[in-house]
């Protein structure tokens, strides 16, 4: 008997105490490879206000060569496959008090810890990058967008 | 007061930035000691760099490298040669003119088939700019300095629209936090790796 | 009468015109000098990239196809000729402080001499010529060669990645950390604190 209400008492100490869990935040990654010759520039990569301005506008093609939306939380990584055989992950951190999102985001080789882990505070509005990676001939720009409040991610 | 990004600011020395931007930052420069110090800086590190490679450079003897490049391109002429062709011609024509004209015919012939062969070799084989300058390089892994950078703790945003980088660790690589100006006054962080 | 254009000094020289060739030696040797010694830190290893870098320019004059500007094409081959050395020279020698100290001992010792120059002041040049060097020797090559080629040639950030063949988002950052990490190691000399007034 004792020992069932020891067990008991254990099960709710444990379980009772976790917070209800809270919804995952939608994010999207885009993964541009950008090349300072003359070509194409994807659509979608024009309504970027950023692409357009320094470091990036020494670029003169841009494509968009993957979307990928993801669902970020506190738990695990959402792990994103780039096209250089590395994987970028993203965690969500903290949800912030003003509306923003505190993410880690890091990018590695498989089953290597050559990773690039960076800590970025995100507002919900335009996208951040990494870039610099070499691939193809040209640069990969990554842009991370973090869902506002309504749940969708934004422009 | 917000100070100028320290990307912005290189730019700004640099003469890179837009003039629109130019001008709001000289604007604050204007009445920022903190960023004006900054720049001052730049520019002391510039004059240091001038300095030392102007001293550098006015110890070099270039007459003397000049002829170590001449000896290593054969520009000057070999001396004699061409009197002694002249020679030995004029010698031949006056006594002999066969002894000119048969070797002149074939190495007429010759020359017409070197060329041919130059001609074509070159075709194939002309480098471009890109090939002669890579050839120095030795085609091998480099050592990668580990260096990691810390970006500092940034000031609470005055907007709520705007990201930040809080920290950045770039391994076995170096890098650099863009700050691109935006609309409306926000503005996004571009982590730059540099896969040296 | 304006100097003659380097695209027509380039096309005399490949006809085999000695003057030609010469006129572009004295007019980019010093600033050819200045970049080499800026990445290899050493003015012997300098002197022998920038010979190595005509000779080569010399021998493949032929193949300069006028897509970028002379300078642009010896600039490449000078940083090529540069990096390739220091590569070959980390074999041979660890690149330890013994060697990058004595380095910088011996070209900051050959400053220029004034008889009326106060010997205070050419003390006080020589440690900050000194700073400096061990300074830029701490950087990466590609990063010391890129504050080398914007500080003292003044290129564009454009001129930059197209000679080095990188992004220009590339060529920023390589100038903005190599640019932070010499105010950082040179703190006391560039806020004022120890400089050589006239």
């Amino acid at each position: 008997m004792l020992s069932r209400i020891a067990a008991l008492a254990f099960f709710i100490a444990t379980f009772g105490a976790l917070p209800a869990s809270a919804e995952d935040v939608k994010g999207e990654v885009l993964v541009v490879l950008a090349k300072e010759a003359e070509g194409p520039v994807d659509a979608k990569l024009k309504s970027i206000d950023a692409l357009q301005k320094p470091p990036f506008n020494s670029f003169k093609t841009m494509e968009l060569l993957a979307t990928h939306d993801v669902a970020l939380s506190e738990d695990a990584p959402a792990t994103v496959q780039l096209p250089n055989g590395r994987s970028l992950q993203i965690k969500l951190v903290e949800r912030m008090a003003d509306g923003r999102h505190k993410v880690s985001v890091s990018i590695n080789r498989p089953d290597k810890q050559d990773y690039l882990p960076l800590l970025t505070v995100i507002a919900s509005g335009e996208p951040f990058f990494v870039a610099g990676q070499k691939h193809a001939g040209g640069t990969l720009v990554i842009g991370v967008k973090i869902a506002s409040k309504s749940g969708k991610p934004s422009k | 007061m917000e100070h100028v990004q320290e990307d912005a600011l290189n730019m700004h020395f640099d003469g890179e930035l837009a003039p629109t931007e130019a001008a709001s930052v000289e604007r604050h420069l204007a009445s920022c000691g903190e960023c004006s110090k900054r720049l001052t800086s730049m520019q002391r590190l510039r004059e240091m760099i001038l300095m030392s490679s102007e001293q550098v450079a006015s110890e070099v003897d270039f007459d003397a490298m000049f002829g170590r490049v001449e000896q290593g391109t054969k520009i000057a002429p070999v001396p004699g040669l061409i009197d002694r062709i002249g020679l030995w011609v004029t010698e031949s024509l006056q006594h002999n003119p066969m002894r000119v004209w048969a070797p002149a015919g074939g190495l007429a012939l010759a020359a017409a088939a070197a060329l041919a062969f130059v001609l074509r070799s070159s075709g194939a084989g002309t480098e471009g700019e890109d090939e002669v300058a890579r050839r120095g390089v030795i085609a091998e892994e480099r050592e990668i300095k580990r260096e990691k950078m810390m970006v500092a703790e940034n000031d609470p945003p005055s907007e709520s629209n705007a990201s930040e980088v809080v920290q950045v660790d770039f391994g076995s690589n170096t890098g650099t936090v863009f700050e691109i100006a935006l609309a409306d006054g926000a503005s996004t962080p571009v982590v730059w790796i540099n896969e040296d | 009468m304006a100097p003659d254009a380097d695209v027509e000094l380039v096309a005399r020289a490949r006809a085999g015109d000695r003057a030609a060739f010469r006129t572009l030696f004295d007019r980019y040797n010093r600033r050819a000098y200045g970049v080499a010694f800026g990445v290899v830190k050493n003015q012997q290893d300098a002197a022998d990239v920038v010979q190595e870098a005509f000779i080569k320019v010399h021998r493949h004059l032929d193949g300069f196809q006028g897509n970028s500007s002379f300078y642009t094409w010896l600039y490449r081959i000078v940083m090529n000729l540069s990096i390739d050395h220091l590569r070959r020279k980390k074999k041979v020698t660890e690149f330890d402080e013994t060697v990058r100290k004595d380095d910088a001992l011996a070209d900051g010792a050959t400053l220029p001499q004034s008889a009326h120059e106060n010997p205070a002041k050419a003390i006080a040049r020589k440690e900050l010529t000194d700073q400096l060097h061990a300074a830029l020797a701490e950087l990466p090559e590609y990063h010391r060669a890129v504050i080398v080629l914007r500080e003292v040639e003044g290129l564009s950030y454009e001129e930059m990645a197209k000679i080095l063949k990188v992004p220009k988002g590339t060529i920023m950052s390589r100038l903005f950390h190599a640019r932070r990490k010499m105010q950082e190691r040179l703190v006391g000399y560039l806020d004022g604190d120890l400089k050589v007034t006239e």
